[in-house]
């Protein structure tokens, strides 16, 4: 019996414990879901046609799935619009609003992710983009259906110990002025989302206009309250940050107590300076009365 | 009708054939606009041939045809595959022997919104209208006949099942020298903005069902050149057996 493989989608033989080709087991998909508890359990079925596999990437907007299309019978990759904080998962899987106040809004975010995803449907043309195939609807939240890439992502190279990837920083650039030439920008440019095929194409995902659109609506930060971006951090382009959000908060408690540290050691400044101040007026009306001793003395010689 | 109102894509893949017996081509005349795709069959190069020489001689004919949308467009293409058929029939070899060689015809005609089609053989027209997929001819192989004889009684279920072996054998193709069949569509059907149309060689729909087909085309964005050039990549992929040559035009109609 044949047994697919909710690593990598591939076929494998039911006796062996793990996929001969990437090495997934059960035993990961377990500790998968206990480290994200968020996402839908691998072996899911979407919209009667995809097979869902493990998360490959998770952000506080979206969660992205590797999935098998039983249709056309290729790997799929599958992003599940999840803005965190306005939505949690219910017991069936599906999302539900984390109050009446919120529906609107994450409402309002889904139709953004589906016109985003609809824009760049319409602009498969561009080899330059990761193709989104289509929308569909189901667990009360939207999902795009996109093109597995064969390949690593920038952030993979980087964290391989790729110092200075300049040819890839060079295709991006000219992937970017591809997608611009149709009016298309790229808001959200980080190295998880720069994916570099085997041939060293590079080709661009999650394009972040409808999460921008989103974070408006709510105010930025509403829905980012429970930081549960670990992989996507801003990037400037030219200059890796990724970590320094996770190091940061790994590192709040130090901060609390350096600015605490900081606070009073500004207030005992304040203090002494103000006492110094004091101290000084004394010294001064003293030594205006000893000169004024002196002067008096002075007139007597 | 202009060219903006008309969205369109081909693609051609030799598969794991050692010759292209497919032939396609697409045409304006005025505001009228004609393609057609065609799979030869015959030794040597005479699928080849057969293909090309048809796809010349209707083409020739619509060049020459003035005020199509005032015609009886279905008459026309009936009276062009007859005209096609004749000159495949007098295709001769290096040695003035005839060719033997034929081939299968879908065209499509659309002029004003209005789609008219032609069919000889077993080559389909699909025609996908609000994320509908439907073939709008018959193919011409004898599997027809049996369906045909099954319905009428003249064959029980069980000789039904031999004479499906040889289903496949084409009735009615161009260079047979007189046409046993021909399809035309009995009218104008008025297309709506989206409709899709695709004509295509039987190497397209051997390899794919209907729904994969309709998944690629609907999911390659409104682009008829990615669309055909995806349908034919993905016949080839997932072809069971070695795949055939495959041809595909896609046609898009926007308002």
């Amino acid at each position: 019996m044949m047994k697919k493989c909710m690593g990598c989608m591939r076929d494998y033989e039911e006796n062996n414990n793990c996929c001969p080709v990437c090495g997934y087991s059960d035993a990961q998909t377990e500790a998968d879901r206990k480290k994200m508890p968020e996402a839908l359990r691998p072996a899911t079925i979407l919209d009667g046609r995809y097979i869902l596999g493990r998360c490959l990437s998770c952000s506080d907007y979206s969660i992205v799935y590797i999935a098998w299309d039983a249709l056309l019978l290729k790997r799929a990759a599958i992003k599940e619009y999840f803005p965190f904080g306005l939505a949690e998962r219910g017991e069936e899987g599906a999302l539900e609003c984390t109050s009446e106040r919120n529906r609107k809004a994450f409402e309002r975010g889904m139709k953004y992710f589906e016109e985003e995803a609809r824009t760049l449907g319409e602009n498969q043309d561009i080899p330059e983009i990761v193709n989104v195939y289509r929308c569909v609807r189901e667990n009360n939240t939207a999902y795009t259906v996109m093109e597995y890439i064969e390949g690593c992502t920038l952030q993979d190279r980087l964290d391989a110990g790729e110092e200075n990837p300049d040819e890839i920083w060079q295709k991006t650039d000219a992937a970017v002025a591809a997608i611009r030439e149709r009016e298309i920008e790229h808001y959200g440019l980080t190295p998880d989302n720069i994916y570099i095929e085997d041939d060293g194409t590079v080709r661009l995902l999650d394009f972040g206009e409808a999460k921008r659109k989103l974070q408006r609506l709510v105010g930025k930060g509403m829905i980012f309250d429970m930081d549960r971006n670990e992989n996507q951090n801003s990037f400037m382009h030219t200059k890796n940050t990724r970590g320094l959000g996770a190091k940061l908060r790994k590192y709040r408690i130090w901060t609390w107590i350096l600015t605490a540290l900081t606070i009073l050691f500004a207030s005992a400044s304040v203090y002494f300076a103000i006492s110094a101040y004091r101290l000084a007026g004394e010294n001064g009306e003293a030594q205006e009365q000893v000169y004024q001793q002196e002067t008096d003395a002075g007139g007597q010689t | 009708m202009s060219e903006e109102t008309i969205k369109l894509g081909c693609c051609s893949v030799l598969g794991d054939r050692p010759s292209q017996q497919d032939s396609m081509k697409y045409e304006w005349n005025g505001g009228t606009l004609l393609a057609a795709v065609c799979d030869g069959m015959g030794g040597m190069s005479g699928g080849e041939r057969a293909s090309a020489e048809a796809i010349e001689c209707v083409f020739r004919e619509f060049q020459a045809a003035s005020g199509l949308e005032e015609q009886n467009v279905p008459g026309w293409l009936s009276g062009t595959f007859g005209q096609a058929d004749r000159a495949v029939c007098g295709l001769v070899d290096a040695g003035g022997k005839p060719l033997g060689g034929g081939t299968t015809i879908v065209a499509a005609l659309i002029c004003d919104g209005q789609f008219f089609w032609g069919s000889v053989g077993d080559s389909r027209i699909y025609c996908m209208k609000k994320g509908e997929l439907r073939v709008v001819n018959r193919q011409h192989n004898y599997n027809l006949r049996i369906q045909e004889m099954l319905e009428d009684g003249t064959l029980t279920e069980e000789q039904a099942r031999t004479e499906r072996l040889r289903g496949e054998a084409l009735i009615s193709y161009i260079g047979m020298g007189g046409l046993a069949l021909v399809d035309t569509s009995p009218g104008a059907e008025l297309l709506e903005d989206g409709d899709i149309i695709l004509l295509c060689s039987d190497g397209l729909y051997k390899s794919l069902n209907d729904q994969q087909i309709q998944a690629i085309t609907e999911e390659s964005g409104g682009n008829m050149e990615l669309a055909a050039e995806r349908l034919c990549r993905e016949a080839a992929r997932l072809s069971v057996s070695k795949q055939d040559n495959t041809t595909v035009i896609a046609i898009r109609y926007c308002e």
